[in-house]
């Protein structure tokens, strides 16, 4: 008898993209620095990446990649793909939004988002 | 090499064109470009221009030099590609020549005023020596024509090669083609001979006459500019084959005239004068444009499809005469046409009704009258009458009417001539008079006397002109001859070239006058006793048609011709006497008493008292203080007689070519200047009366001249007719009155009805644009009310409310990101609390 790994059911993957979403939504509306609002929001990213890769193997697509001479039956990547994309954005955002903060800060002198209140009228 | 070009004498004739043109262009360039050749003014009241007004003329003109910089190296191109090589094809310098003067023209009217450039002293050897070597190239035309007896009618196959080699079209639209070329007849090869011989000689004069004058010193470069621009007109006129270019060579005449006349630009007269003959000729040439409408009619009335509307002189007359006019009922046609062209002539060549700008004109330079106003632009109106020849011919009225015109105008102009004072304007009414001689010629229908009288009159007048000139430059410019007298021992070589252009306008047997003007009396007796016939066709085939029949009345034009003949000899005489003969008459007919220096006794004539001659008054009294004694009269320097020699040779042997002494082969006149067929006048008992009368009636005058004018008897005799006939001398001593008359019945109605025309224009039209205007002004007032208070009330209001409510909910934008982001979040909860509860 082979050895059948047990998947772990989709609803845990769920709860805990949940538990991260709603941390990070917590962070970025608490918390008073700039910084630690950009952690929190990783936090969000990573609870989308965990349910993109956690669907995907659940109910991605098996098809049959005829490129190659001998036929043979993949399972579809699409959700791994997705995840790489969205780090690479969050990356390219963490990037944008910590110079925001150099810039603000240079400005301010703080990185307190109560001190930057200019975004009105 | 100049053997080799003769092989081409149309590509000469282009030259001899172009020269005088590329003179022009380059003295204008030189003035205009290189302005900065001497930065440090020498004379400092001279007035300069202010540095914007100059700045403003720099630029214009670094706008107009280079395209014109680029055309005249164009033109040089063309010249030395197209022409020399290849006879048929290529464009001819024609074509370019036309564009280049309007925008030279153009420059012309910005020219700065830079009195200090090397190129105003210099200019007269760039247009002198342009026309020498046109002239040198006309005169070897002239020997070729003469030597190989080339002559319209005689062609050979090389002028027919030339013929049709010479023939380029200016641009064509559609099947509308536009040819244009220079056409080498007889009238054409002499007539540029003169042009060109006549011009140099008066070019040659102006140095030193224009040099003597302080503006004209500074206005050097300018004063040969122009002159060379008037001689590249007045060729073209003679060159061309179509009425096209002959236009435009007539209108850069009368521009060049115009500019010249106001030369002396300070002088207020000389720019009346300029206006007067600007505007005088300009009535003529309105006629002469009609008239070539006019023949643009014909030829729709000819209408035939295989020959098209030409500016072609030939073409035209081909047209012209293959249609029966008189058969159609359109005998008017020809008549019309050719008299209002004949209003071209009459306007230039200063005829009877317009014939009052030419004395004014002589307000410009006195070269500028010889070239001008006596020897060339008005003998175009004669030689555009020789031109339409044939048009005349066609109509009896018209050859009527320039026959009885030239006759009122020889004969009035002459008995003005005999009661003026000042040289110029006798020479100006002689000039008239002997105009009026060659219309009589060409109405009489002889083409052949009249451009004959035209040849000899230009080298005569040129060379009484510049006479005249010189003893102006001898007296320092004081020009009334009662001033004068004297002169022939202070200025001999002036006197004697003088007197040979007197003998020949008085019309003494060697000189060039007597044979021209007794060729055109002897036509005017010829047609009094057997009418004129008009000869069609050529050689074998020639037939003759009597046009105008044999009457009486042409006799009175005889009597007229006769009795002009005689006033000629008389004033001419007159003038002799009061300038050159005698003694000094300053003092006297200022009423003051003659300085006596030793022996010189009052009222003798004594020619020793010329050593202690004393001069006249006014512009030479400063002179006179600072040498301490009276200033001497002086003979001209040799860049003046010379000049002057030249053209006495002319005025004295000219003639020759034109004696029927000599036969058949020896009249070059009659063998190369006729209309188509060869006419020699023949030395019979008749030709031989009328010449020995006329030389009897001239005697008389020059006798009678120098009778009344040079002796103490004939003053008295003068004196008494004065008296006698004070209404009549009145009468032409006003010049009839034709100046008052044209005041009076046409300047003032003019001015009246122009004056009326403004009022009409200053108080109802400019009254109803005004009021107009003050309407849309009231209408305007109201909508901006409107405007002001209603719709811009409402939208103003509008926007506050918009404000108002606007203040009220702008708190909730706080500011702070969070607060941003939480009511993102919620409403994202809501969105999905909304998909839950369905």
């Amino acid at each position: 008898m082979t050895y059948q790994p047990i998947p772990v059911p989709i609803h845990f993957y769920i709860y805990l993209a949940t538990l991260l979403f709603a941390i990070g939504i917590f962070g970025c509306l608490s918390r008073r620095n700039a910084i630690a609002i950009l952690m929190s929001l990783e936090l969000m990213f990573n609870a989308c990446n965990i349910i993109l890769v956690a669907f995907c193997q659940r109910w991605g697509i098996t098809f049959t990649l005829q490129s190659f001479s001998r036929a043979q039956d993949i399972e579809s990547p699409v959700g791994q793909i997705y995840a790489v994309f969205v780090i690479t954005i969050a990356a390219a955002e963490a990037a944008v939004g910590l110079a925001l903060v150099i810039a603000a800060y240079r400005h301010y002198k703080s990185i307190n988002m109560d001190d930057i209140n200019i975004l009105k009228w | 090499m100049l053997e080799a070009l003769l092989k081409y004498p149309e590509t000469l004739a282009h030259w001899i064109v172009a020269l005088p043109f590329l003179s022009f262009v380059f003295i204008t360039l030189k003035l205009t470009i290189n302005k900065n050749v001497d930065p440090k003014p020498k004379d400092e009241s001279e007035k300069e221009l202010s540095p914007d007004l100059k700045k403003l003329q720099t630029s214009v003109m670094q706008g107009y030099m280079w395209p014109i910089i680029a055309l005249v190296g164009l033109l040089g191109f063309l010249f030395l590609k197209s022409r020399l090589g290849e006879a048929a094809g290529g464009i001819s310098i024609n074509s370019v020549i036309m564009p280049v003067i309007w925008i030279v023209l153009l420059v012309a009217i910005f020219w700065p005023t830079n009195s200090r450039h090397w190129i105003q002293k210099y200019a007269p050897y760039i247009s002198v020596g342009a026309m020498a070597i046109g002239a040198i190239i006309a005169t070897s035309l002239w020997i070729k024509t003469v030597q190989e007896g080339l002559y319209p009618g005689h062609a050979t196959p090389d002028t027919e090669i030339w013929k049709e080699a010479w023939k380029i079209n200016w641009y064509g639209i559609g099947d509308f083609t536009l040819p244009i070329g220079i056409k080498l007849d007889g009238f054409a090869i002499f007539g540029v001979w003169m042009v060109t011989v006549v011009a140099m000689c008066i070019q040659w004069f102006s140095i030193g006459y224009i040099w003597d004058d302080d503006y004209g010193r500074k206005h050097f470069g300018r004063y040969f500019a122009k002159h060379s621009l008037f001689a590249t007109g007045m060729l073209m006129v003679v060159l061309s084959d179509n009425i096209l270019t002959f236009l435009i060579g007539w209108e850069v005449m009368g521009l060049c005239s115009y500019l010249l006349i106001g030369f002396f630009t300070y002088k207020p007269s000389a720019n009346a004068a300029q206006i007067k003959a600007f505007i005088t000729t300009r009535i003529g040439d309105v006629g002469f444009m009609l008239g070539i409408f006019m023949l643009g009619l014909m030829f729709t009335y000819a209408n035939d499809p295989t020959l098209p509307f030409s500016f072609d002189f030939e073409h035209i007359k081909e047209v012209l005469y293959k249609y029966d006019w008189a058969k159609a009922n359109l005998g008017w046609l020809p008549t019309a046409a050719a008299l209002l062209i004949f209003m071209g002539a009459v306007g230039k060549s200063a005829q009877f009704p317009l014939h009052v700008w030419l004395p004014d004109a002589m307000e410009g330079p006195t070269p500028v009258s010889a070239l001008i106003h006596a020897a060339t632009m008005v003998a175009a109106g004669v030689f555009l009458v020789v031109r339409f020849f044939w048009l005349f011919e066609m109509s009896p009225t018209a050859m009527l009417t320039v026959a009885w015109i030239g006759a009122i105008t020889a004969f009035g102009a002459a008995t003005i001539g005999v009661v003026q004072y000042d040289i110029k304007r006798i020479l100006a009414y002689s000039t008239i008079s002997q105009l009026g001689y060659m219309m009589i010629g060409l109405g009489v229908g002889s083409a052949t006397a009249g451009m004959f009288h035209l040849l000899t009159h230009a080298y005569f007048k040129a060379l009484l002109f510049l006479g005249s000139g010189a003893v102006i430059y001898g007296c320092r410019h004081i020009q009334d001859i009662r001033y004068m007298g004297g002169l022939s021992k202070r200025m001999p070589i002036t006197y004697w070239t003088f007197l040979a252009g007197t003998l020949a306008l008085a019309g003494i047997f060697p000189f060039a006058g007597f044979w021209s003007k007794d060729e055109i009396l002897a036509s005017v007796f010829h047609m009094a006793q057997h009418g004129y016939s008009r000869i069609v066709g050529h050689g074998e085939h020639a037939e003759s048609i009597l046009m105008i029949p044999a009457h009486w009345s042409f006799y009175i034009i005889f009597i007229l011709g006769i009795a002009g003949a005689f006033l000629t000899a008389f004033y001419m005489f007159r003038l002799i006497a009061y300038t050159f003969l005698g003694r000094h008459k300053n003092y006297e007919y200022r009423g003051e008493q003659s300085p006596d220096y030793g022996h010189h006794a009052h009222g003798e004539d004594n020619t020793e008292a010329y050593d202690k001659w004393t001069v006249p008054p006014g512009p030479l009294e400063k002179e006179e203080h600072d040498l301490g004694h009276p200033v001497e009269p002086r003979e001209v320097p040799p860049s003046m007689w010379i000049p002057l020699v030249i053209l006495a040779i002319f005025a004295t042997v000219y003639g020759f070519m034109g004696t029927p002494l000599f036969g058949e082969g020896g009249n070059l006149i009659a063998k190369f200047l006729n209309h188509g067929y060869p006419h020699y006048p023949e030395l019979d008992w008749l030709t031989a009366g009328l010449m020995g009368s006329s030389l009897l009636i001239a005697l008389l005058g020059v006798h009678f001249g120098l009778k009344i004018n040079n002796t103490e008897a004939g003053a008295v005799w003068k004196d008494n007719l004065k008296a006698k006939y004070a209404g009549l001398y009145r009468a032409v001593y006003n010049k009839y009155f034709v100046d008052e008359f044209y005041e009076e019945y046409i300047i003032q109605p003019v001015f009246f009805v122009a004056q009326m025309a403004r009022a009409f224009d200053t108080y109802i039209v400019d009254g109803i644009v005004n009021a107009a205007g003050w309407l849309t002004y009231m209408i305007a007032k109201l909508h901006g009310w409107w405007d002001n208070v209603v719709i811009d009330g409402f939208v103003n209001g509008l926007a506050w409310i918009v404000g108002f409510f606007s203040d009220l909910t702008k708190p909730i934008q706080s500011g702070y990101v969070q607060n941003y982001m939480m009511v993102i979040i919620i409403f994202v909860l809501f969105y999905l609390l909304s998909l839950f509860i369905r």
